[in-house]
């Protein structure tokens, strides 16, 4: 009842806004339907290229071979095109009544002189829960990291250390449990660290989706809790030039972002090309109160990237490298356990320099991160193709912390590591045979990590070998399909850890298998019900099992131990989809239930240092649980407005035994994600005479208190829940022959004073306060 | 170029990058392992330290019991920091003095025979700076000294809650004799 009652309160003022806006006299909302099937088989073709050539704009045909193209005029004639590969075009006029479905047969041709090498059609859509971030959504999230543009999907919140280091957390779990997979690549960086931000561009990316539950089969032992998939735009089919520019500015670190891509493609050959950079720069960011001293950022990414493609080659290099420095609170860097204390009382953060400024002074991380790649794929008929890519990363991350000037360390970093990767992946793949599509492969991996001298963790080379096969049944009409896929995995590392001053050589050695199976039942056109079940396991960090030191931000004595087993889990999740028109809801329900689950346990004693005595953390392992429900609607409430909503419910926990003999009991996982939901009105303007897009979207989001926080340990302090405001806006146009997309984004609309228990920094200062973004985005072709 | 000389270039282009090994002295902590005391006066030229030279964890701190002879005025207390995890051992003393706006000692005392002790040094801007103090003992027994340095303290007039962050905190036994 209080939503219908927020609704009313709305109402009145959005009707004026849309009356100020709604002056299409002709009628430009009628979408156009349609299927487009196999003239053979009868299958429905997915990845078919629907084009309306009077407005030039396309759309791809879904699984089920459906396909809709919104917003078209009712009495206009339309020229639609529909393409697949191997196929015979087929070209259709259409003039359109609201209720117009189109139905496409194509044949294929077998006079087509050449198949063209196709990256999509293989790949089938996985039968896990997976959330794409929307084109609006992404658009909005413009020059923000990639947490942040994460943070919409239902199921996906960011563990921060301060507002600029973020790392997604999928469904509770982060770090080492998820995989960041760009251009089909996992990013290997030191990914152990809380405060270590993903590597990585969103701008280079043209879609971002997340994989929710257990996706090692896919992508490997990283991925045993889900995966962020972030893939760039194809590059050009046309002959010439093309590309885009996308500006930005933030009120909020007075920060500025510009990025650009050139694409081009050599008249004549198979050859194109892309050039992509980034560069961002941002001062201190200010909360409601107070400036938050040291908070600027810059960075510097740069990417190329070209294929050559031939009948039935293609070959691809891509080259990239991110140069990232963020500033960190400098209230946040301690001395020891009386720093933090204090520090926790106080109501507005020490040390502080309460100032604006660009400079980025010590404590301030600097990482680049390198990436050359190499990816063929050969189609061996029309249903085979071979894979093979190598890759090499390289990651360098140093971190400055506060030091004496006079000292020889002012000129140097305090921590220093420098990780090689090396990958090999090659793969069969096919194309429905007996209605049966899947493929297999091989993996081997090699790492070089080095430590600058008396760094956190230990030098080590690691070799790593898996093979894996995924297969999937379809047989249409049947609302059923089924997926299996199983992946062996073996890991061994040399280990050089500095005990007492001595450096030990030691070797640990893992291998485990994953699996995972999954049933998709189609009822109807509309409604999708998905079930994946899905064993995974990690093997625990070099840092889990050999660090041995003070965590300065936290002041606390970590130690590892270096018996620690494998981590596995069964990770289930249910989903439920529903989609028709305009209208969309989905629902995920999970359990993701972990055997040696690894954690930092509280001690009872303290470790007496020259700084002061500590409070000790070990690793330890024991069982632990993760459920909840993720979910998201988008629903038409009346003519152009429409409701947006999203929320997530998560509850973990561990087993624990206060002694040797006592039975175990539960006990909550720290640092998990407190319930949040999110609900949004949306009102949609006429589109543009090209179609273009033009929203207003207000949101309120609401986190609610974590309560359900362990008894022991430091991390106890749960700051209150908090509700802000969101604002977007975006609209797209044409200037000249070239489109435009403008927005504008407003974060904490109110400027409302909260701080997050996801956020380290929490014990030091709020979040930022109101900032208000604009961005514009042009388009060549 | 086929595939093959792809390959060749990229393996080239790995092995150059792989090949050169990082000097790993690009790095460098602040430790601090030592604290020393040193007493001079009448009847006494003695150092008490406090020592922790693999860190923290590991092995324990080596702690020394400060021995004072009583009821005596002027001991003159010089402390020196070092990082002796290093070759040679860095005597960060040095920088202190010469940052010493950016750093103040402070002494705090408990126990029946707690001395007193008083800055007998000030740093630039005449503010006190706990490099060198004076003690005064009393009557024969046990007390403790906590040592704490503070680094960039904001506000060296409050010496209860200077501000900055914490360097050094130590606690040594005292036997006054």
């Amino acid at each position: 009842m209080l939503k219908s009652t927020v609704f009313r309160q709305w109402m009145p003022s959005l009707f004026l806004v849309a009356a100020a806006f709604h002056m299409a006299a002709q009628d430009c909302r009628i979408p156009l339907r349609g299927v487009v099937t196999d003239a053979q088989t009868g299958e429905p073709l997915s990845y078919a290229t629907v084009w309306v050539h009077e407005v030039a704009r396309g759309v791809l045909s879904d699984d089920q071979g459906r396909f809709l193209m919104p917003d078209l005029c009712r009495g206009t004639a339309y020229t639609v095109e529909v393409r697949h590969i191997g196929c015979v075009h087929q070209t259709q006029v259409v003039e359109l009544t609201a209720s117009t479905v189109l139905s496409f047969a194509l044949s294929h041709d077998a006079l087509l002189p050449q198949v063209v090498v196709s990256e999509r059609a293989f790949t089938p859509p996985s039968m896990q829960a997976e959330s794409r971030v929307s084109k609006e959504d992404l658009a909005g999230a413009q020059g923000l990291n990639l947490s942040e543009t994460l943070r919409r999907l239902p199921g996906v919140s960011a563990l921060q250390t301060g507002a600029t280091i973020a790392k997604p957390v999928i469904q509770g779990l982060h770090s080492n449990r998820i995989a960041i997979v760009q251009n089909n690549l996992a990013i290997e960086g030191q990914q152990w660290g809380s405060e270590h931000a993903p590597e990585v561009d969103p701008f280079t990316a043209s879609t971002i989706s997340v994989v929710k539950g257990a996706a090692a089969v896919r992508y490997g032992v990283g991925a045993m809790a889900g995966a962020v998939l972030m893939e760039p735009g194809p590059l050009r089919k046309d002959d010439g030039w093309g590309g885009w520019l996308s500006i930005g500015g933030y009120s909020n670190g007075r920060a500025g972002v510009v990025s650009g891509s050139a694409d081009h493609r050599v008249a004549g050959t198979g050859l194109a090309f892309r050039i992509q950079g980034t560069a961002k720069r941002g001062g201190n960011l200010r909360a409601p109160d107070y400036w938050l001293g040291n908070t600027g950022l810059a960075e510097f990414n740069l990417s190329g990237m070209a294929s050559w493609k031939t009948a039935r080659w293609e070959h691809s290099v891509n080259l990239s490298r991110v140069d990232q420095q963020f500033g960190i609170l400098r209230a946040a860097h301690l001395g020891n356990l009386t720093d933090l204390e204090l520090a926790i009382q106080a109501d507005t953060p020490r040390n502080n320099r309460d100032i604006f400024t660009y400079a980025i002074d010590r404590p301030y991380q600097d990482v680049q991160h390198h990436v050359a790649q190499y990816r063929f794929t050969h189609l061996l008929s029309d249903v085979w193709r071979i894979k093979g890519q190598y890759a090499l990363q390289y990651n360098r991350r140093r971190e400055f912390d506060v030091v004496r000037g006079a000292s020889s360390a002012a000129a140097k970093p305090q921590q220093t590591f420098w990780l090689y990767t090396h990958t090999v992946d090659a793969s069969a793949e096919h194309l429905p045979v007996r209605h049966w599509q899947g493929g297999a492969g091989v993996q081997v991996l090699y790492q070089d990590n080095q430590v600058g001298r008396g760094g956190l963790i230990p030098d080590f080379t690691s070799l790593g070998t898996s093979v894996w096969a995924m297969e999937r049944y379809r047989r249409y009409p049947s609302p059923w399909a089924f997926e299996a896929g199983v992946r062996y995995d073996y890991r061994s590392s040399d280990v050089a850890p500095v005990v007492m001053l001595t450096p030990i050589d030691t070797t640990v050695r893992f291998g485990n298998l994953s699996g995972t199976v999954g049933v998709a039942y189609h009822l109807g056109s509309a409604i999708r019900i998905q079930l994946n079940s899905g064993y995974a396991w990690r093997p625990p960090t070099v840092y889990e099992l050999f660090a041995r030191g003070v965590h300065h931000g936290t002041a606390t004595y970590e130690e590892g131990r270096s018996d620690l087993r494998a981590e596995r889990s069964w990770n289930t999740q249910l989903h439920v989809e529903y989609e028709k028109d305009k209208r969309q809801a989905s629902v995920t329900v999970f359990r993701n239930r972990a055997m040696d689950f690894i954690y930092l346990d509280p001690q009872q004693t303290f470790v007496l240092t020259i700084r002061g005595a500590f409070p000790a953390y070990f690793y330890a392992q024991s069982d632990a649980n993760l459920q909840g429900l993720d979910a998201q609607v988008n629903w038409p409430l009346w003519g152009r407005l429409a409701l947006e909503g999203r929320g997530s419910i998560l509850r973990g926990y561990r087993m624990v035994r206060d002694s040797a003999e006592a039975s175990p009991h539960p006990d909550w996982l720290p640092l998990m994600p407190a319930d949040r939901y999110q609900l949004g009105l949306r009102y949609d303007f006429p589109v543009g005479d090209q179609g273009q897009p033009r929203f207003l979207r207000i949101s309120t989001t609401h986190i609610l208190h974590q309560g359900r926080i362990p008894e022991a340990g430091l991390l106890k302090a749960a700051p209150a829940g908090a509700t802000f405001l969101t604002l977007d806006v975006g609209y797209a146009l044409t200037v000249g022959r070239q489109p435009v997309e403008l927005g504008l984004m407003i974060q904490n609309l109110t400027n409302v004073r909260y701080r997050e228990y996801m956020n380290f920094f929490r014990f030091f200062a709020d979040e930022p306060g109101l900032n208000a973004g604009i961005r514009a985005r042009w388009t060549f072709s | 170029m086929t595939t093959y000389h792809y390959l060749l270039l990229l393996t080239a282009f790995s092995l150059v990058l792989f090949s050169c090994k990082k000097d790993k002295d690009d790095n460098e902590q602040e430790l601090i392992t030592t604290v020393e005391l040193h007493f001079t006066g009448p009847g006494i030229d003695a150092r008490f330290k406090y020592e922790d030279l693999d860190g923290p964890g590991g092995n324990a701190p080596v702690i020394d019991t400060i021995t004072l002879p009583a009821n005596t005025a002027d001991l003159n207390c010089f402390i020196h920091v070092y990082d002796r995890s290093k070759n040679p051992a860095v005597d960060i003393t040095d920088e202190i003095l010469e940052e010493d706006k950016e750093h103040l000692f402070v002494f705090g005392v408990s126990g029946p025979a707690a001395p007193a002790i008083v800055y007998a040094d000030a740093d630039g801007n005449g503010a006190p700076l706990g490099v060198r103090t004076k003690w005064t003992t009393g009557q024969m027994g046990l007390a403790n000294v906590r040592v704490t340095l503070y680094h960039e303290p904001s506000d060296k007039g409050n010496l209860g809650n200077p501000g900055g962050e914490v360097d050094v905190d130590v606690t040594f036994p005292v036997l006054v004799q």
